[in-house]
């Protein structure tokens, strides 16, 4: 009989024993690879909120505080909308260490034609603006032109398709990329559009809390502090110097949200270590179990002239084909709930969540296998060395 | 032995196939208004409920008529493939990734037809499930 056969031989021999340590391993890497693309998505998401804010200071009326929250705004795509004067960008920009300033409207409970979604739309100066005019850049949108609208990646329309708000035929010109955070659902216009918006909104008798007429609102201000300027102090002079409004370091918006996901990771890496420690144990028992229950059979093979080294390769062989298909399980079903439900863990967790590269993917995907198979042939190791020790004389004499 | 294997992959099928059926009327909705109204998501919860039905009945007679079982397997890999098509390809949802149907409604489908898919397709090549016609062919 050819030896190099004998592992996979012995595996098919015994489906439920080999079902069983592939089940178990299947945990180990399914644990290990979902729960660190898990936390590789929070830290990713985190990055793409840092790089989007693209501002140090964010200016927002006082009320946006207290009623729907900026915060969830960007975090979680809540529908809301809020105004203050138009008259504090011209107050912010005058605060000395301001280098530019540019303002945002947004809008809510605007109602598309399909399924009566709720979608927020931001109105831009496109001029002025330096938040999402580079995203618009990248995404190769050539600028707002009237009734032209910009999409966020989880809005259901693509570049050239038409998107009816308020029966107003508004031309898709560009589809943001993904960032993980709640603009991925807003759209965005210039200002213009955003008044004819508003125009047909209230043509239907819907009224809004601010009027196509009125151009003197905002509802956020975008400040990008000079070289040299102390952040903390600029933000300290616009709140002296703006009026119902209040100024947010973006910084302190970013700690938040961090100091979250540290405590998610921690939560989320504590359950792998768990899963991973009683997996290997399991693992361990299990060799040792059929270690013990094949005896005589080792026995056997040493009698008819199997080295010790070949009897620990025949183990070793068997722990990594098990563990080797077991890894590939894991991560198949991992991939089966981590991808197609990653919309629903991001509105769980209310973080930004972003899933990293195929090239990230890949290579956590590698990591999972390699720990799964390292942990199989950890936990093999002590039974292979315990059989190899074993006297075979003595075991086929005991019977 | 491998006639055993086949019933059993079947029998997940048909848990499946259920779970999908049971899923699309309750956890799975799709997106419901409060003003009673639907959209195009809706028809693709009936059609999804539909096929999950017809799955699970291919899945019974599968059971039961061991001869025929591999033909079924085939029956049922081709409705996995067009339930995977169906929400979003094929009947349009609704425009927002956040929304029902766009989160829970097509994932969970997918997830399910995926898995039918691929037991379907091992039962198909598992040799036992030829086993009924070999043996009509003995005899």
């Amino acid at each position: 009989m050819n030896l190099k056969k004998l592992p996979l031989l012995n595996l098919k021999r015994n489906p439920g024993r080999t079902l069983a340590l592939v089940l178990l391993t299947a945990v180990l890497s399914f644990s290990i690879f979902g729960g660190t693309v898990v936390v590789s998505s929070l830290r990713r998401g985190l990055g793409s909120l840092t790089e989007r804010l693209g501002a140090d200071i964010i200016v927002v009326p006082s009320q946006a505080q207290s009623k729907v929250s900026f915060q969830d705004i960007f975090l979680q795509g809540t529908v809301g909308a809020f105004y203050m004067s138009r008259e504090n960008l011209t107050r912010t920009l005058e605060v000395e260490g301001v280098e530019k300033a540019a303002a945002q409207v947004f809008l809510a409970s605007l109602k598309a034609d399909c399924c009566s979604i709720r979608i927020q739309v931001i109105g831009i100066d496109p001029e002025t603006d330096f938040v999402i005019r580079p995203w618009l850049e990248k995404s190769g949108s050539r600028g707002l032109k009237d009734m032209d609208v910009v999409v966020g990646t989880k809005v259901g329309a693509e570049v050239g398709e038409t998107l009816r708000i308020y029966e107003e035929r508004c031309h898709v010109a560009g589809k943001l990329a993904p960032t993980g955070t709640g603009l991925d659902s807003a759209v965005y216009c210039n200002m213009s559009t955003m008044k004819k918006l508003l125009s047909a909104a209230e043509a239907k008798g819907i009224s809004h809390k601010v009027s196509s007429d009125d151009e003197d609102v905002v509802s956020a201000i975008y400040v990008k502090v000079k070289e040299g300027y102390d952040i903390g102090k600029v933000n300290s002079a616009i709140q002296g110097h703006t009026r119902k409004a209040s100024a947010i370091r973006t910084r302190s918006m970013i700690t938040d949200v961090s100091s979250s996901l540290l405590a998610i990771s921690r939560v989320i890496l504590g359950l792998i270590g768990a899963i991973w420690g009683m997996g290997f144990l399991l693992l361990f028992l299990a060799f040792a179990m059929i270690a013990r229950e094949r005896q005589q059979e080792f026995a056997l093979l040493r009698v008819l002239g199997s080295t010790k080294k070949a009897l620990k390769g025949l183990i070793r062989k068997e722990a990594f084909l098990c563990c080797l298909s077991g890894g590939f399980v894991g991560i198949g079903l991992a991939c089966l709930l981590v991808f197609p439900f990653q919309t629903l863990i991001e509105m769980s967790l209310s973080l930004p969540y972003l899933i990293p590269e195929p090239s990230g993917l890949f290579l956590i995907a590698l990591g999972a296998l390699g720990a799964s198979v390292a942990s199989g042939f950890a936990s093999s190791a002590f039974a292979a060395w315990r059989l190899s020790q074993a006297d075979p004389g003595r075991l086929l004499r005991q019977g | 032995m491998k006639n055993k294997k086949t019933a059993v992959l079947m029998s997940m099928i048909l848990i499946l196939s259920l779970v999908a059926a049971f899923g699309l009327r309750s956890f799975m909705a799709p997106c419901i208004h409060e003003d009673g109204s639907f959209g195009s998501c809706h028809w693709a919860g009936e059609a999804l409920f539909g096929l999950s039905l017809l799955m699970a009945g291919q899945a019974i007679l599968g059971l039961f008529l061991a001869r025929g079982r591999r033909e079924f397997f085939l029956c049922i890999f081709c409705d996995a493939i067009l339930g995977v098509c169906l929400p979003g390809l094929l009947i349009r949802l609704c425009t927002m990734a956040t929304m029902r149907c766009q989160s829970i409604m097509k994932p969970g489908v997918w997830v399910l037809m995926i898995l039918m898919g691929g037991f379907s397709l091992t039962g198909f090549f598992l040799p036992g499930s030829s086993q009924g016609k070999e043996r009509k062919g003995k005899t």
